[in-house]
Formats: C-alpha cells, structure tokens, sequence
C-alpha cells in the first residue's frame, strides 16, 4: 500500500495517533496539576506551621489577665497557659521560668524567624493600623507595603500567590497582619521540569503507540490488502482470480466470500458472452466468406450476364442471412440486457393461431405438408408481434423439419389455469441428447437438414423461448425419433 | 493438377470450386465430410481444400481418417480463427490453414503455396532445360520468350515438369488433368502433347514406350 493520507491505513493510523494524543495529553495535563497542587499544599503546611509558633510572640501582652477569657484557638493552649500563667500569680511573684517574658518573646521570634530563613521562608508582620513592624531579611521588599485588600477585622487566614512568592496571610485584632511566605520558584522550576519529562514520555507513548499502531492496522488490513490484489488481477483480465479466504467469522472474511462469489458470477457471465459473440462472429463469418469470394470472383475477369446475375444473387441471399441473423442477435442482446419490453394487450390467441397458419400455409403446401388446427377461443393478455413472432418459429420449424407430405397439429387448450399451446410435427425427431441443447443459441441439430431451407440461424428457438418466458410462461419439447417432435408452450390464463 | 473441395456452404464451395477450375485446376467437390473423404481416398489429389464445421462427419475427422492412409495436402478452411484451432488443425497434419472470410486469391495463392511444398519447389519458377515455368504468373517461356498457351496445355507441363525426370503415366496425366465430371477421352492427352512438343520442341517431352512420359532436366 502506497505511502499518502488517502489509504485507509493512514487515515486509520492518524485518527488513532489523534485520539491516542489527546488521552496522553489529558492523563499527563492531569498528572501535572495534581503534583502542582500536592506541592502548593506542602508548601502550605509549612507555611502554616510557623504561624502558630509565631503567633504568641507577637501577640499584644494583655492589660490585665482576663478571666475566665476564652482561648482564641485550642491549639494555642499551651503557650497561652504559658502566658497566662504569670498573670494568674496574684501578688506579682516574677515566675520562676527565666527573664522577662517580653525578652524571652523577643529571643523565641528571632530564633524561629532566623529558623524559617533558612528554610526560605520569610515572615513580615503589620500592627493592626498597618504599620510594618517587623519583617524578616530575606523577605522581598515589594512586599513590604502593606496588602491593602486583607481584612482587618476578625481572625482571617488566608492564601495567595502574589509575584512569585506564596503568602499566608494571617489577620487577626490581637496581632494585626502576619504574612509568612516563601517563594514559589523552587516548586515552578520542579513543575517545569516535570513538564519536560511528561512531555518527553508523552511522545515516547505517541511514538510507540504508532508503531504498535502501524503493526496493528497492517495486520488487520491485510485482507483487504488481498481483496484489492485479487480485485486488480481481476482488473486486468485474470477472470479465474479469487481472494484467499482467512478467518471466515471476520467481516472481511465475509466480504471476501461475497466478492469470490460475485467474481464467480461475472466470470460465468463473461465467459457466457464471450462465447456468444465467437459464436455470432463465427455464424457471420459463412455468410461474408459467400458474399466476399463471390463478388471476388464475379469481378475478377469479364463475365458474362447470367453469371453477374448469379453472383449478386448469392451476394442478396447471404446478405439476409445476415439480416436474419443480426436481428436475431439483436433481440437476444436486448434480452440479455433486460431491454427485452412486451406491449401486452387482450387478444385472443386463437385469432392469433389462425393469422400464423395461414402465413406459413404455403410453404407447408409446397412441401406437401397439411396442417391441422385444434383450437378453442381464448382470451388472454399478450405482446401480439411477440408471439406472433414465437409461433412463426415454431411452425416454421414443423414445416421446415417435417418430412415431405408429413403433417403438423396445432393445439390451443385450457386447463385449469393453464393454457397449453402445442405444435406437433411429423419430422424426423430429434434425438435425446440434441433435445437438450436445443435452445441454446446457435445450436443446430444437423445443420445438413437446413440445407432446404438455408436460413437456419440457431436462433429461432431462444428468441422463442425468451418470448414465452416474458410472458410467464414455460416451454418444453418432447420427440421421438422417426415419428416427430412436439413443442408445448405452457402460459398463465388471464 | 487435381483438387478436391469439401465444404457443406453451397454457394461458397461453387465459387471457390470455378475459381480454382478458372486457374486450371481439375476440380472436385463434396457437400458433406463423408462423401469428401470417400473422394479423398479413392483418388490422388494434389490438394483437399477442406472445411472443419460440417454435417456428418466434420472436418478433424475427415483428415484423421485420410491421414492413416494418405499423405495427400490438406489446406484447412474454417470459420474458426483462434489460434488454438491454428494449432489443432496443423497438429492433426494439416498443410496449412486458412480462416472464412478469406479472400480468393489469397485461397489460391496458398493451393499453389502447398502443392509447391509438397513437390519439393519453393520458388513458384523452374526452368527445365531451356524450358521456365512460373505456377504463380501462369506462363512459360522457350529461353527467354513466352509462349502462349491453353489451360490445359499449362496444366500438362505444369504436371511433368513437377514430377521432371519420373516417368508419368497416362494414367496419372488423366488423373490429374481432369475432374469427376470431364468426359474429355484420354486421347485428349495425346493433343496435349502433340501441342506441347510443337511449341517447346520434341526434346521437351519423351515418350517412354508402354510406360508413359518425361520431362528430362538436364
């Protein structure tokens, strides 16, 4: 199969390749937001993390120790009690834990601040009305600035990506706004770099995928690649051709018994018309060597009159061989073709029976023939010049086969819903293995017994038969050697 | 020269049957195979103009049945043309083949073709002593000058002069000269020689007393 987007096999291939893309694409597209938001969501922890060690440092110490406050959050518990602790000793005993509780917040934030930057994070703080107050070194200064769009009132935690850095924006009346972050960039070169290798595999798939592809459609297009081989012998005249069936389950295995039997079918009919028109050439062939050699002859010196005159009648006579022949084969060709139309009208083919045997009395009288008619009326729809046709050949026949003085019967008769039409000669017969070839198209018993009448055509007979068998009727011979021959054509009534 | 035309057409067998009577052939006929070989057997022809499709018996059975006894020429005539029937017909010893429609002088032109094979010339000209006969032009010259002469007259020394330095007997001249239905007597032959022997010199033919004829070539 040649190479170019118009075989199936191509289109096939690219369809697949198409869909096989978009599934990859999709499945990888889906792999790549998936790990983008599993690393947004660590990176969130450990955002977050911080946030709730860094909170009780940065809280505003309380006026008074509230009673019986409720804690902001439960998680806070411990460093609140810590908080709470020394507020809770009336008498203002300095608690036994260590320096100044202000100082030791101081330390812890340094300490935690100076943990987290190590680990790329950045931590700025705001006091409620906005003002910076604290902002680790390694936080980026466009951040600075205060973000405007955080809510002042309540608790609020929120998230944000804002110019390559991840934020989570802790609000809150208690501390103000609290801002750890850290950039994105670590996470995006991973993604990028994922991006490449996904796309990397994606292709190896794609590329794999069309050779298994490729492998696969030339598989199961073989066949079809047998179908079209066998199709092109045929193609080019090898009519015996036949595609090798594989596998008779499959749907080309089925295509390709009802192609063989198509092929069957169109080698049968070709060999039928081949053989018809050796047949028809070789039956003009007699009539054009008579005509050719005699007027050859007739030219070929000086001559006299009568012997002009002879030769032109040969030439006449053979020339209507030919005519009869070649309207013959002209209406067997319109058979074959299915142009073979009736003009069927209501008649009564005793009429018709009458007006043939009064055509073909003379010729019957001269060879001494008596023709005797058992006819009844009958009404019926039929092609007249058609039958009329049918049944001049076959009394023509009787007359033409019967022995001199011999007699011939026509019959006309109904039976149920039948109606029988025969003609029955006194001829010599036909033997049994002629009878069966004798509607064949140019089969001619004994072409001696012609001589007589010499327009034998070997047609007579399967016009006859084509013509009875438009009208829906049958036709059958019967005969016996030394007495005569019968032919009865058999046709629906009404 | 004596043919034989087997061909069940009527009219094609007339004419092809006065053309070759035209060009001094002695010409038999048959309508139908069985007779044809019955002629075939029963009398030396010099060539069977024969056709294949024929009642009773067809043409591959009449030259099956001549070629077990007989070597006479067979040129094959036939509405048949493939080349498979070519080949059958030369197969079964067929001389040469020809296919309907055919032309007439063609026709003749490979009677002659055949006979002339047959007796071993394969130049339709051939000079005996000063004597030149051309089968295809119907002439024959003394040295370098043509003499006219009757049908018959050539037919003769076309016949001794193909069987040259064999005697040919009277009986085999009378054979080959005239067809089935000449009711020329046999004395004819002795016009014929006695006019031959006038007009090419008395060398031309000698007679060989109670045998019968020859054309001497050197």
């Amino acid at each position: 199969m040649g190479i170019f987007p118009q075989s199936i096999r191509w289109r096939i291939q690219l369809w697949y390749l198409l869909l096989l893309a978009v599934i990859i694409a999709a499945l990888l597209a889906a792999f790549h937001r998936n790990q983008r938001e599993i690393k947004y969501q660590v990176l969130d922890r450990e955002l977050s993390n911080p946030i709730t060690r860094l909170l009780p440092n940065l809280e505003r110490r309380p006026e008074s120790p509230p009673r019986g406050r409720r804690l902001p959050r439960p998680d806070l518990l411990e460093d609140f009690e810590d908080e709470l602790r020394p507020g809770l000793e009336v008498g203002g005993r300095r608690s036994p834990r260590g320096p100044d509780p202000l100082e030791r917040r101081r330390v812890n934030l340094d300490e935690i601040v100076e943990e987290l930057a190590e680990n790329g994070i950045f931590v700025i703080h705001w006091s409620r009305g906005g003002e910076l107050r604290f902002a680790s070194e390694n936080s980026p200064e466009e951040l600075r600035s205060f973000p405007d769009k955080v809510s002042r009132e309540g608790d609020r935690v929120s998230k944000e990506t804002v110019q390559g850095y991840r934020e989570i924006i802790h609000a809150s009346p208690n501390v103000g706004t609290l801002v750890v972050g850290a950039s994105v960039k670590p996470i995006e070169t991973y993604l990028s770099k994922l991006e490449t290798k996904l796309i990397g595999v994606g292709f190896l798939i794609i590329v794999g995928g069309f050779l298994v592809g490729w492998f696969l459609i030339g598989r199961s297009l073989k066949p079809i690649e047998a179908i079209s081989g066998a199709a092109h012998r045929i193609a080019e005249g090898n009519l015996s051709e036949r595609i090798k069936i594989s596998g008779n389950g499959s749907e080309l295995g089925q295509l390709s018994m009802v192609l063989n039997e198509t092929f069957e079918k169109l080698e049968t009919s070709f060999e039928h018309q081949v053989r018809f028109t050796a047949d028809a050439s070789h039956e003009m062939r007699t009539p054009i060597a008579v005509i050719l050699s005699k007027s050859q002859f007739a030219l070929s010196k000086e001559r006299s009159p009568e012997k002009y005159q002879e030769a032109l009648q040969t030439c006449v006579d053979s020339a209507q061989h030919m005519r009869t022949l070649t309207s013959g084969l002209l209406e067997l060709s319109k058979v074959d073709s299915g142009e073979f139309h009736l003009r069927p009208e209501l008649g009564n083919l005793e009429d018709l029976t009458g007006e043939v045997v009064k055509l073909i009395e003379p010729l019957a009288d001269d060879r001494g023939i008596k023709i005797k008619c058992n006819l009844r009326s009958m009404k019926a729809e039929f092609d007249p010049s058609k039958m009329r046709q049918a049944l001049l050949n076959l009394l023509g026949n009787a007359v033409k086969y019967n022995r001199e003085g011999g007699e011939i019967e026509v019959t006309l008769n109904k039976i149920g819903a039948e109606i029988f039409w025969s003609v029955q000669d006194t001829g010599p017969g036909i033997e049994s293995v002629a009878l069966k070839s004798i509607f064949e198209r140019f089969y001619q018993v004994d072409k001696a017994r012609t001589r007589t009448g010499r327009n034998g055509t070997g047609l007579g007979l399967p016009i006859t038969k084509a013509i009875v068998e438009a009208h829906g009727g049958a036709i059958s011979v019967v005969s016996e050697v030394g007495k005569g021959t019968t032919f009865q054509v058999k046709l629906p009534a009404g | 020269m004596r043919v034989l035309v087997v061909e069940d057409q009527d009219d094609l067998r007339e004419v092809v049957v006065e053309t070759l009577r035209e060009e001094s052939f002695a010409v038999d006929e048959s309508a139908d195979g069985e007779e044809g070989l019955y002629k075939a057997l029963n009398w030396d022809y010099d060539i069977v103009v024969l056709d294949v499709m024929m009642p009773v018996m067809n043409g591959w059975e009449v030259l099956d049945g001549l070629r077990k006894e007989k070597q006479t020429p067979v040129l094959m005539l036939t509405a048949l043309d493939q080349v498979c029937d070519k080949v059958k017909g030369l197969n079964h010893g067929a001389d040469d083949y020809l296919a309907k429609p055919f032309d007439l002088t063609e026709l003749v032109a490979r009677v002659r073709a055949v006979m002339r094979r047959k007796g071993g010339d394969h130049c339709p000209e051939v000079t005996v002593g000063n004597v030149t006969i051309n089968t295809t032009a119907k002439t024959l010259r003394l040295g370098d000058k043509e003499v006219e002469v009757t049908a018959r007259e050539f037919a003769m020394a076309e016949l001794l002069i193909k069987h040259r330095d064999e005697v040919v007997t009277r009986d085999f001249l009378y054979d080959h000269l005239f067809d089935e239905n000449d009711e020329s007597m046999s004395n004819m032959l002795d016009v014929y020689v006695y006019k031959l022997r006038q007009k090419f010199g008395k060398s031309f033919i000698k007679t060989r007393r109670g045998q019968g004829y020859i054309v001497e070539s050197s």
